[in-house]
């Protein structure tokens, strides 16, 4: 099996997470440095350069806008699945996300300094990189008060779908107006993905594993009848939806959950009143079920279309019976799983890894550039964080397309 | 000691009791009714049978009926009101449950069965029977709030756009306009009623009023609720409970969310301050210590808990409402709360979905016995 390349973060402070890795709308492969828990911390947008081989770091979102890192509040210090690539414009919508303490706080809680305008975390921004011009196009307050956890683009309506964290409410925000709204509360966990259909119904799902809908025809929200599958014995409880993918005739999805013992699902949106989803089965080895388990442990995501039209997702193992002493010592594997979406069959195709000697196996998105090479965003430890490259050798021209629009 | 703090020591959730969410349904075997139509907006208990009834608001209006004692644990939908998109006022007595809502056309009054429900463990059955339209109540008007008198025989409410008085018979749906609170519609959209039956609410710039029972007329009267210098304008009452015991009245306050306590017959105003940052105290309820128990926060908030005992005078901060038994939910607005039979307390959420928050109080320990000597 091949080894993906992996490319650490250069920012201060250490960077330790990358929640947002996206193919632009040029083809190219965007990622989110991310800074959670250190006191201050910020992130940076990175671009993967496939001329030299290396990360360009191409905004300081501190600097952009014009939030300083010092400043106490909490900071902006994530962009949390919420990359959205508009081809039609050219544009890289992106919103940050919320969980750094403030600079010289020990410890932040966004329920206890909720409205506190000393240390709270005074809204989610929207930026926007023209990668036509190479620049920020504009910045906007985003969500008030709170971050976003996920991102979604209507190119043909304009809007932006988004999920706040950590009231959970569902927001649409319009980009003609700059104007956003709430829809209300859809539970106590987030989900970690919205997507689209090709009717522009807008997707998600609740705490409990259950798919909402929002449709722009009818404006109404509404949770359905359908349920993000789970492990046997447990509930849907949790079963958010963590990452999604469309399939490349942009019929259907293909997604796990933020959930133990995740299984890959489909789900057909535009098959009768409700769509239909299909369990997939288990991407994970067998575990101690009496425990419950890490998620940073029992992890799956980047799941990306390869030119070829296989799937690709990078699944977490770690060594039989070792969940319960887990530890970031502990050795696990990335392993970039290849499933023939015809068949269902799967095989293991490669390894993400992370610095030399630690964990690389937790995988956030996965993005594919125009030369067909599949990219995917890291939580190692230890850190920095980083990306991972994985060469294809595929031939052709602009294979990024078609791009995801949301995070 | 600074060092110590983490994420897992801020203890910014339910800080003493405990609270429990439950589903607006019978878990497992039926879901709640539609997201968007289960606001809770008033609660009225059978203490009798222990039937708590709840009263939505939303695109549409749901009656439920609420059962937690013996082998129940469950919250029916008794069904949707029709052309109704709040319930805005319960009377529950014996076996007549009757109660105002409104929506576009106005407000009504309407009857309903009462609901009973035992042995829900195993071979149970829960039925929805029709509402039975008495007439209406305000026509083309919503009515904010009502309360009934304690014979059953009459609603004392106030319309939430003009600011009418009114009075409902309860049997005929008759009403009568006893009067405008305030041309400018500055009127608090909750009412209390003392011991002695007189009902009580709030107008124009922060004042009280009070309609004694039998009265065509309210008194306007001259004692300014608490609220910060300047703000007597947007001041009103959101938020009342009555402490059967001694008779007082407890009020919270919107926008700025202080805490009173009045005594309606010698209509002293007493101050208690404001318990958290929150801004509007949304309900209020006495337990049966005395303590009184209340939440405050805007539907843009994260709503708090809070307690203030008249013994000690303190008023705690108990945190943000979360719940882990059986439902693992976070509760941010709350619209309404009711003390149960036992001293359990249900608070009713006000947000698109939503839970019925039970809690329950701490027990106090007694003081520490001395330690008995040793034998051997």
């Amino acid at each position: 099996m091949k080894t993906a390349k992996f490319y650490p973060f250069p920012h201060s402070p250490t960077p330790d997470s990358c929640w947002s890795l996206s193919t632009g709308p040029d083809g190219r492969i965007y990622a989110a440095s991310c800074c959670e828990g250190v006191p201050g911390g910020g992130v940076f947008i990175v671009r993967y350069n496939d001329e030299t081989d290396r990360l360009d770091t191409i905004v300081d979102v501190a600097e952009a806008v014009g939030e300083p890192l010092h400043s106490g509040r909490a900071t902006q210090c994530k962009i949390h699945y919420s990359f959205c690539a508009s081809p039609a414009t050219g544009l890289l919508y992106a919103a940050t996300h919320l969980s750094a303490p403030g600079y010289g706080q020990l410890a932040y809680s966004p329920w206890a300094d909720w409205k506190d305008e000393q240390q709270s975390f005074p809204h989610s921004t929207l930026l926007v990189w023209d990668t036509a011009k190479d620049e920020v196009a504009w910045t906007s307050v985003f969500i008030p008060r709170e971050g976003c956890r996920c991102l979604a683009l209507d190119e043909e309506r304009g809007l932006l779908y988004a999920i706040s964290y950590m009231r959970d409410h569902f927001w649409i925000y319009d980009l003609e107006k700059r104007s956003i709204r709430s829809l209300g509360r859809l539970g106590s966990i987030n989900s970690q993905a919205i997507f689209l259909d090709r009717q522009g119904r807008v997707f998600t799902s609740n705490g409990d594993g259950q798919l909402v809908r929002y449709s722009p025809h009818t404006g109404r929200l509404e949770e359905i009848p359908v349920y993000v599958p789970h492990g046997a014995g447990l509930t849907s409880w949790h079963a958010v939806m963590y990452d999604v993918v469309a399939s490349p005739a942009g019929d259907c999805v293909y997604g796990v959950p933020w959930d133990a013992d995740p299984h890959l699902f489909r789900y057909w949106p535009e098959e009768g009143p409700y769509g239909r989803m299909e369990d997939l089965g288990p991407v994970h080895q067998d575990r101690d079920r009496t425990l419950p388990i890490s998620f940073y442990t029992d992890h799956c995501g980047g799941l990306v279309f390869g030119a070829d039209g296989m799937l690709y997702y990078v699944a977490s193992r770690w060594p039989e019976g070792e969940e319960a002493t887990f530890t970031t010592q502990t050795r696990t594997e990335g392993v970039v799983v290849q499933y023939d979406t015809a068949t269902g069959e799967k095989r293991d195709f490669a390894r993400v890894v992370g610095h030399p000697g630690g964990q690389g196996h937790y995988v956030s998105r996965g993005g594919r550039d125009r030369f067909g090479n599949l990219f995917f965003g890291q939580v190692p430890r230890p850190t920095p964080a980083g990306i991972s490259r994985l060469e294809m050798g595929a031939e052709g021209k602009d294979l990024h397309q078609p791009v995801r629009t949301w995070g | 000691m600074a060092a110590e703090i983490s994420w897992h020591s801020l203890r910014e959730f339910t800080r003493e009791g405990l609270m429990v969410a439950m589903p607006l349904c019978f878990p497992g075997q039926s879901v709640p009714p539609p997201a968007g139509e289960t606001a809770t907006k008033v609660m009225a208990l059978n203490g009798a049978t222990d039937t708590l009834y709840l009263g939505t608001a939303g695109e549409r209006a749901h009656l439920l009926a609420a059962f937690i004692h013996q082998d129940t644990g469950v919250v029916h939908d008794l069904g949707v009101v029709p052309e109704a998109t709040s319930v805005d006022a319960l009377s529950v007595l014996g076996e007549d449950v009757r109660f105002i809502a409104s929506g576009p056309a106005g407000s009504a009054l309407f009857a309903a069965r009462r609901s009973l429900a035992s042995f829900l463990i195993q071979e149970w059955g829960l039925r929805r029977w029709p509402f039975e339209k008495v007439g209406p109540v305000l026509p083309g008007k919503a009515v904010a709030h009502a309360l009934v008198s304690a014979d059953g025989a009459s609603f004392v409410g106030v319309a939430a756009e003009s600011a009418e008085l009114f009075r409902t018979d309860t049997r005929t749906a008759r009403t009568a306009v006893l009067g405008q609170l305030d041309q400018r519609g500055k009127v608090g959209h909750r009412l209390a009623m003392d011991r002695a039956g007189r009902v009580w609410g709030s107008c124009g710039n922060a004042r009280l009023w009070v309609l004694e029972p039998g009265a065509e007329q309210a008194a306007r009267l001259p004692l300014v609720i608490p609220c910060a210098a300047g703000r007597e304008q947007h001041t009103q009452v959101s938020a009342w409970a009555l402490d059967p015991v001694t008779g007082m009245l407890y009020g919270g306050t919107r926008p700025d969310g202080f805490l009173f306590r009045l005594d309606p017959e010698s209509r002293e105003l007493v101050g208690l301050g404001k318990p958290c940052r929150q801004d509007l105290i949304t309900c209020l309820t006495v337990g049966h210590d005395g303590r009184v128990f209340g939440m405050a926060g805007t539907a843009e908030d994260i709503g708090h808990f809070f307690c203030y005992d008249p013994q000690s005078g303190a008023m705690l901060d108990l945190g943000i409402p979360v719940s882990t038994l059986t439902t693992r939910q976070y509760g941010y607005h709350f619209a309404c709360a009711v003390t149960g039979v036992d001293g359990e307390m249900y608070f009713g959420q006000f947000e698109r979905v939503n839970y019925l928050w039970l809690y329950f109080p701490a027990v106090p320990r007694r003081s520490t016995p001395a330690p008995a000597p040793a034998r051997s």
